[in-house]
């Protein structure tokens, strides 16, 4: 029996708590391990001690803005993939955010979503053995 | 410069009325009255487009939810349960959310109510919070928190919403906008620190009787919201510092106590 591939890890932002939870558990899959949080200080401080594969964030948080959000977490760790959701088509200016950023239009619908992660994050293999 | 395109510029710019008379004042409010909602409507469609997209999501997403959860609910039943309450929810918060929106758009005659300013200027910071994001600029709330006012709620919010918007227009991208609420002897004090140049703010009569027949959006929204407040015992002033900021600080009498 072949191990199981590894989960992506997915950091979820998003302030409405509707949203969110609904969300949350449309990312969530078996190929897939979502933490949602409701801000971009939380998402920080979580991100200080765990790993994530990709961070999907509203553009609306209530103090730090999703694209503050997306520049402090590329200063810490550049080649982390992020999507940035928003209800209306960003600036250029503000969406220069390098390679692996990419926007999401809402409403965007479940295939939208898995694509852009696939592509971002492309599945990955089984884990590896560990050596006893 | 703000291009002259609005239907609200246009219909003031044609209205020829006599601004000192007092049989005429009531007309000239409900022109001043409906400029201004035409402007700020046109100025934050996005912000309400954000909105409705926003709890759009949440009803696209819980249908999803429910198609996923009907294919797997041999095996859990209450998973379809659980998705249906959830697209339930977001219908009736999709449905609150419209509602709001419809309300503002057409602003019902609304009568004096006691208006905390802090949860106003709160209100409206998170309305225009996407908006103010998608330019990159900031919006920071300090002060008094229990500044009230007595005030038809619908129109003081256009007019405050109209000034930080206008605010946020000026500013440029990764700046912060500051607002501050305080009292001032017997008034309540917004103050709006910003980078926008607010200029000289023309009276209502010479803004009518401007020799082109057309104002800029800027003027108009300024000469609205001054003319209101005055009408309300309030003002607006404009106070260049030593800094390259200017400060705008809108005025309202504070409830007696």
């Amino acid at each position: 029996m072949s191990a199981p591939a590894v989960p992506l890890r997915i950091l979820y932002v998003e302030d409405n708590d509707l949203v969110r939870s609904i969300t949350h558990e449309l990312l969530a899959q078996p190929s897939r391990t979502v933490v949602a949080v409701a801000s971009a200080e939380e998402a920080l401080k979580l991100f200080e001690s765990d790993v994530f594969d990709v961070v999907v964030t509203d553009i609306s948080l209530p103090a730090m803005s999703g694209l503050d959000l997306a520049r402090r977490l590329l200063q810490r760790a550049p080649a982390v993939p992020i999507i940035i959701a928003t209800g209306y088509k960003l600036t250029s200016e503000s969406t220069a955010l390098g390679e692996r950023t990419r926007v999401i239009t809402k409403p965007f619908e479940q295939e939208q979503i898995d694509q852009l992660l696939n592509e971002l994050c492309p599945p990955r293999g089984p884990e590896p053995a560990q050596s006893s | 410069m703000i291009a002259i395109r609005d239907r609200a510029c246009k219909q003031v710019a044609l209205v020829n009325l006599d601004v000192e008379s007092k049989a005429q004042r009531w007309q000239i409010d409900d022109v001043f009255a409906a400029a201004l909602l035409t402007l700020i409507n046109d100025r934050c469609r996005h912000a309400y487009l954000h909105d409705i997209r926003g709890h759009l999501q949440a009803v696209y997403s819980s249908f999803e939810l429910l198609a996923r959860s009907a294919r797997q609910g041999a095996v859990n039943p209450a998973l379809i349960d659980n998705a249906a309450a959830l697209a339930k929810r977001a219908l009736a918060s999709h449905e609150r959310v419209v509602l709001e929106i419809v309300n503002q758009l057409t602003a019902p005659h609304d009568e004096p109510v006691v208006v905390n300013l802090a949860n106003l200027i709160e209100e409206i910071q998170q309305f225009l919070r996407n908006d103010a994001a998608s330019r990159d600029v900031r919006i920071s709330v300090s002060g008094d928190k229990n500044v009230q006012v007595s005030a038809a709620l619908i129109k003081l919010r256009t007019l405050l919403l109209a000034l930080i918007a206008l605010s946020i227009d000026a500013l440029p991208a990764g700046a912060e906008l500051q607002i501050d609420i305080s009292r001032v002897r017997q008034d309540a004090c917004v103050e709006l620190r910003s980078e926008l140049s607010f200029g000289e703010i023309r009276s209502a009569a010479a803004l009518l009787r401007d020799p082109a027949g057309v104002v800029q959006s800027r003027d108009l929204i300024l000469v609205s919201v001054q003319h209101w407040l005055q009408k309300h015992g309030g003002g607006i002033v404009v106070d260049r510092g030593a800094t390259a900021h200017n400060v705008l600080r809108i005025y309202h009498p504070l409830i007696a106590e």
